[in-house]
């Protein structure tokens, strides 16, 4: 089993300099989808949606054209969140 | 420490993922799973990150998974890449610290292709296994409120 090591500040620094911006997106992004979820539910359900800056930027049922939508937009994955949005509450036992 | 939150059930946690060998990177939502052995890149997140059309053999920073990855579904042999996984960190007030919390390491891959089913509805979303949870000194289910703290070692 592969193990992750920590790494330091300095590090993280020359790995992603602008990471602290992108964490914040990030959260952001995961914060939106948490409280409009209901709404997302209603709006978009067996689609998946993309999210960036507090709003909906981009949906559909096929991943790669939205993907591919994104791209057009000049939004990379470090924009955007995508999440699928399921039609019926799932029950998993992982 | 590290915050994270629930969607209805699921325990999850926002990072964000560098793949320096494939110049790719981008934000992940990970299910929390304690019970899972190993963490992994869902097959959504595995297109959406724009890994899935690097993910060959004939690529010198992907390899297959020694081992497949099995889960109730059945089992996958994933494929295997560097990652820096980066989280943000929070002091006791649960105030921004100005530096992440960082993590690098190999991570398993799966694809849609390799699903068995072409309904998302049904992929495993990309999760966080015990290779990264051993690392943290307690992991605190705030059921009530809604919030899941990761507290880091000293």
């Amino acid at each position: 089993m592969s193990t992750f090591r920590l790494l330091s500040a300095k590090k993280c620094q020359s790995i992603c300099p602008d990471v602290a911006n992108q964490l914040e997106k990030a959260t952001a992004n995961a914060r939106f989808l948490k409280t409009h979820h209901k709404e997302l539910v209603q709006k978009y359900a067996s689609q998946w949606v993309a999210i960036a800056d507090g709003r909906v930027v981009g949906h559909g049922p096929d991943l790669a054209a939205l993907a591919g939508e994104l791209s057009r937009q000049g939004l990379t994955p470090a924009d955007t969140l995508t999440h699928f949005i399921s039609k019926t509450q799932q029950v998993f036992v992982l | 420490m590290l915050l994270g939150g629930f969607d209805g059930t699921r325990p999850l946690l926002p990072g964000f993922a560098v793949f320096p060998n494939l110049n790719s990177s981008g934000q992940v939502i990970f299910l929390v799973d304690t019970g899972a052995d190993i963490s992994l890149i869902g097959p959504g997140d595995s297109v959406a990150l724009g890994l899935e059309p690097q993910l060959n053999l004939a690529n010198p920073h992907v390899q297959q998974a020694p081992t497949p990855v099995t889960g109730i579904g059945g089992s996958v042999q994933p494929y295997v890449i560097q990652v820096y996984l980066f989280f943000p960190a929070r002091g006791p007030a649960g105030n921004l610290l100005p530096d992440p919390y960082c993590r690098v390491g190999t991570i398993d891959v799966l694809t849609p292709a390799m699903m068995r089913t072409p309904d998302p509805q049904l992929w495993p979303m990309s999760c966080l296994g015990w290779d990264v949870l051993q690392h943290m000194e307690s992991i605190d289910f705030r059921l009530g409120q809604g919030q899941i703290l990761f507290h880091l070692p000293a």
